[in-house]
């Protein structure tokens, strides 16, 4: 099989991106562009449409649109080949997405013409900016009502410098403004360079698991070129592989003889699982190979970790063999055993991001259909033992005692946050709450700030999103980026159910908020656990010094009154029921603690206060 | 044949009007059904009759019994009486609602054989009884009680609901004094409950009744509990109170774990080691001309029994007979469910006697959760089962527990 399009120089080809917030229209502007050049079909392009709110279709979609290699014919009459590269589109994926910029010459822009400037449009458009890409705005949804295309210019001009004339007004929708974005790729963006007659230096972008193939890696060609049959060694892993296919997107995946510099494609190559693929890596030929990797490579670290447990203990291994399917497609992903007193044996997992961690347990969830528990997210720290011994922990757990301690340093995020200005007073009382340092106020526009902030990340994985809606009517973005370890003046907080510490429940705080989250933890937890045939004291500890406390009443009424003939069947089922309801919970002593309850304690509402 | 089942329930499912609290097998009262209906009751019973059950207790409830038509009323008692009103018969109550008995009705019962009614007041407040979708005002249950006294009924219950919304500490004195006046034998009194698909609990979902808070439920209940004792009624059970001697030995017998028989639509049975119901549908009842299909049929099995034994016991004063339990069980109760009842005990909510295990004053107010607590604690490996799974005869069937006082 080869490809049927007749070959096209690398002058005529244009490797570009989609960047965008979080539902400004970026898939369906991606969609639209393949319906335009006829890559799918008028039918696929509705398909795509009305499903686009499923999870599953748009991880489709995803996979699919990776690295589409569009046929398009420009105004001068020439066949260019367009390769559109998918970025993901949450910084929790910020690596991916400069491993993903770097094979392009080109970004489309794309701003909600009603909704403006959020924070992911500026952390992705410096991205690209850091990656020397020519960025092409493009103001999206413009037959909307409350489209707002000259505000929304104006603050692409006092934020990235762009002149109004140079945006594209578009509806994905419609389709209005399409052609327009293809004739400006082609004359803006500029084609990739490369020598072809050079040893083979091709860089990856992105990979996924097929249980059939193995895994597909995603590939750009910076130098040389890539056929069937080659032998490849990954520089990094310093691993070799025999090529089985080349191939490229279109969108489904088509074979081709070779990948020449300045393509992106696909290398199946019988390779077994996803952690011998690293994105970033540089592809080189085993024999007569570049000696110099590409630049930039980077083992991208988790930062956020949480305990997940099953539900019924009895569904430990299934749980395995769901988190081993799971990370054959996601070489990001951590797990490794742990025990809890309170919940028995589970896993320890770790995530790039808030996100990704909540997409993980969603799609185990779905995937497996097994009921997890999960514990409070809590970031990795820096730990300095008095000794010298610096390490990272990455569950309170493992906090070594007090005396051993010299000090604790927490991760930092740099933190841009854009608001409406009305909400700036709101926004900057939460992360003050949120233990955040100001460090720069920019207004886009008259009506719209960029706060910058330095804050830590255990602030920004714990209720935070919400908070920040609900301080800003839901107009407040977020984006974040690790900057550093800071030494903090931190402790652990134990919570005590019944006198009996519930390791599960413990976290990590500052010194200086402790009193109010251990009130905030134990109000949620009275909320969450049932009423007992006791009272249950609940207290917040650090060490041995109780910072607050509160109960849980006995129960004051829990009787059927009326239990005649027939109910005795009917009340021993609902006896059962509630036998079953309980085998549930987790056992704590004598409490019994809903599931949710170890989730539930993080949403640190200030109800009552 | 032997009598396996002492105990004889008689379900008549016609109300006028259904009680918002109401989630009972019942059915709008229209006299023509009504009279099929007991068409087909008196082919159960004769069938019945013909297998040569004997009850020692007859219980006909509802619904509302005493709503049917004098003509249907007397055929269904008086064929009752002639078919199982022997020697055997002990104890025969029939349901009545206060607005439905009449003089006429009343002396068909007392002819028949009736020797115990059972009034539903709930309340004697005018606003209880409009919240809980009563028909019949305050002032008619004591004359209902003096026309059935006039009959010649002695025996009489009064069942009263607790708890229901807006109820007040002088209303519970209220329905204090009314009941010293009417001076029944036997008194129940039932918390209200907010059962899903009832009116009741539709108003309450719609934001439309308020129901009392659990606590303050409690206090009203203690209340009403030591206004009837110092009256001089006594809990047996507990829901149930009464003067001494004036258990119900029908209801009685459904706590020991006896056998029963049930006829009409949706009445419950327990014989020979199963659990089931008549289909719980009127029309189908009739047509099935007092054959109907029984539907959620169990077999209680070993440990079933064991464990209806340990909870339907526990609802009684007297609590469970732990020789006795523990030689059904083939093992010592301690062995079987030793530290839950040890924490239960701790708690303040049992009391382990050396013969029995009772239910606290306090365990009584949280009895479903204690029983949980020791069903969810029973270790039944260690018990030795030997396949007795039938009525437990050491009910009304055995020993009379009359004369067991």
């Amino acid at each position: 099989m080869s490809d049927a399009t007749p070959p096209i120089p690398q002058e005529r080809i244009r490797n570009f991106s989609i960047i965008a917030h979080i539902d400004h229209g970026k898939s369906t502007l991606a969609d639209r562009l393949l319906l335009r050049t006829g890559t799918i079909t008028e039918r696929e392009f509705r398909n795509q449409m009305l499903d686009e709110m499923d999870l599953e279709q748009e991880r489709g979609i995803t996979i699919k649109a990776k690295a589409v290699r569009m046929i398009h014919t420009a105004e001068d009459g020439l066949t260019y080949q367009l390769n559109l590269i998918d970025t993901p589109g949450h910084v929790d994926f910020n690596y991916e997405v400069s491993r993903s910029l770097a094979a392009c010459q080109g970004a489309l822009l794309v701003v909600d013409a009603a909704q403006g400037i959020e924070a992911q449009t500026v952390a992705n458009a410096f991205l690209a900016i850091e990656h020397d890409l020519e960025i092409i705005p493009v103001l999206n949804k413009i037959d909307l009502p409350a489209a707002r295309p000259d505000e929304v210019k104006e603050e692409l001009q006092s934020t990235f410098g762009f002149r109004p004339g140079e945006s594209i007004a578009a509806s994905a929708k419609t389709g209005v403004g399409t052609d327009e974005i293809l004739e400006t790729v082609v004359t803006l963006v500029p084609p990739p360079t490369g020598a072809r007659d050079v040893p083979l230096r091709a860089s990856i972008i992105d990979s996924h698991y097929d249980t059939y193939r193995g895994v597909i890696v995603y590939v750009c060609v910076k130098e040389g070129r890539l056929r069937a049959g080659d032998e490849i060694l990954f520089m990094q892993k310093q691993s070799k592989h025999l090529v089985d296919e080349v191939g490229i997107f279109s969108p489904g995946m088509k074979p081709v003889d070779a990948l020449e510099a300045g393509e992106v494609g696909y290398i199946v190559a019988s390779i077994k699982t996803i952690h011998d693929v690293s994105i970033g890596d540089t592809v080189t030929t085993r024999v007569a190979g570049a000696t110099e990797p590409l630049p930039g490579f980077k083992n991208p670290q988790p930062m956020v970790f949480c305990g997940m447990y099953p539900a019924d203990n009895t569904d430990f291994e299934s749980l395995r063999s769901a988190l081993e399917r799971l990370w054959l497609n996601d070489s990001s992903f951590t797990f490794q055993p742990e025990t809890s007193d309170a919940l028995g044996f589970g896993f320890r997992c770790g995530f790039l991001g808030l996100l990704h961690m909540e997409i993980t347990q969603e799609r185990i969830e779905r995937e497996s259909g097994l009921d997890l528990v999960q514990t409070a997210p809590t970031v990795t720290y820096e730990i300095l033992r008095k000794d010298g011994e610096l390490f990272k922990i990455e569950s309170p757990a493992d906090l070594p005692d007090a005396m051993h301690i010299e000090e604790i340093r927490e991760p930092m995020v740099t933190a841009n946050l854009i608001v409406p200005s009305e909400f700036i007073g709101a926004t900057m009382r939460l992360m003050e709450e949120k233990r955040g340092d100001l460090q720069k106020t920019e207004y886009l526009s008259p009506t719209r700030v960029q706060l910058t902030y330095e804050a830590p990340l255990q602030e920004i994985i714990i209720d935070f999103y919400d908070k920040l809606k609900s301080s800003t009517r839901g107009y407040g973005t977020l984006d974040y980026q690790f900057s550093r370890y800071r030494k903090g003046d931190l402790v652990k907080l134990n919570i005590l159910v019944g006198g009996d510490p519930v390791d599960a429940l413990s976290i990590m705080v500052h010194r200086s908020v402790s009193d109010r989250r251990g009130r905030q933890m134990l109000r949620r937890l009275k909320k969450v656990i049932p009423q007992h045939l006791f009272q249950i004291p609940l207290q917040a500890a650090i060490g041995a010094k109780v910072i607050a406390r509160m109960n849980i009443g006995a129960l004051s009424k829990n009787v059927t009154a009326k239990c005649y003939g027939g109910d005795i069947s009917r009340k021993r089922k609902l006896l059962e029921k509630q036998k079953e309801g309980k085998k549930r919970m987790k056992q704590v002593g004598r409490v019994n603690i809903p599931q949710d309850a170890f989730m539930a304690v993080l949403r640190l509402d200030d109800e009552g206060e | 044949m032997k009598p396996t089942a002492p105990g004889l329930y008689v379900h008549v499912p016609f109300c006028t009007v259904r009680c918002s609290y109401c989630d009972f097998h019942v059915a709008g009262y229209r006299a023509a059904v009504a009279e099929r209906y007991v068409d087909a009751l008196l082919e159960e019973l004769a069938a019945l009759e013909g297998e040569g059950f004997r009850p020692r207790t007859i219980f006909i409830g509802g619904g509302t019994p005493s709503v049917l038509p004098p003509d249907a009323w007397g055929r269904l008692l008086r064929f009752l009486g002639r078919a199982f009103g022997g020697d055997d018969l002990e104890e025969w109550t029939v349901e009545a609602n206060p607005g439905t008995i009449d003089r006429e009705k009343a002396e068909i019962a007392r002819e028949a054989g009736v020797d115990r009614i059972s009034t539903g007041a709930q309340t004697f407040s005018a606003e209880g009884l409009q919240v809980l979708g009563r028909e019949h005002g305050p002032e008619v249950v004591a004359g209902a009680h003096a026309l059935l006294r006039e009959a010649g009924f002695e025996r009489l219950s009064l069942d009263l609901i607790i708890g229901w919304p807006g109820q007040t500490a002088a209303a519970v004195d209220e329905d204090l004094r009314r009941v010293r006046e009417i001076d029944p034998g036997h008194v129940s009194l039932y918390h209200l409950s907010y059962e899903e698909g009832t009116a009741l609990d539709r108003q309450r979902r719609a934001g439309r009744v308020e129901p009392l808070p659990d606590p303050e439920v409690i206090t009203l209940a203690r209340r009403a509990l030591s206004g009837l004792r110092e009256a001089g009624y006594a809990r047996y059970e507990v829901s149930n109170l009464c003067r001494s001697g004036e258990e119900s030995l029908h209801n009685l017998n459904y706590w020991l774990r006896g056998g029963y028989r049930g006829v009409g639509s949706g009445a419950a049975n327990f014989a020979g080691g199963a659990r089931w119901r008549n289909l719980a549908d009127v029309g189908a009842y009739i047509r099935a001309g007092g054959r109907p299909e029984r539907v959620d049929v169990e077999e209680i099995g070993a440990v079933g029994a064991l464990e209806e034994r340990l909870f339907l016991s526990l609802r009684l004063e007297r609590g469970l007979d732990i020789a006795e339990f523990e030689e059904r069980a083939g093992a010592s109760l301690s062995a079987i469910c030793g530290d839950a009842i040890d924490e239960l005990v701790g708690d303040g909510l049992l009391v382990r006697g050396t013969d029995s295990l009772r239910a606290t004053e306090r365990g009584f107010e949280v009895l479903d959760a204690v029983i949980l607590k020791l069903w969810d604690g029973c270790d039944w490996e260690e018990a030795r089962i030997d396949g007795d799974t039938g009525p437990d005869d050491a009910s009304p069937a055995g020993a009379s527990p009359r004369l067991d006082r």
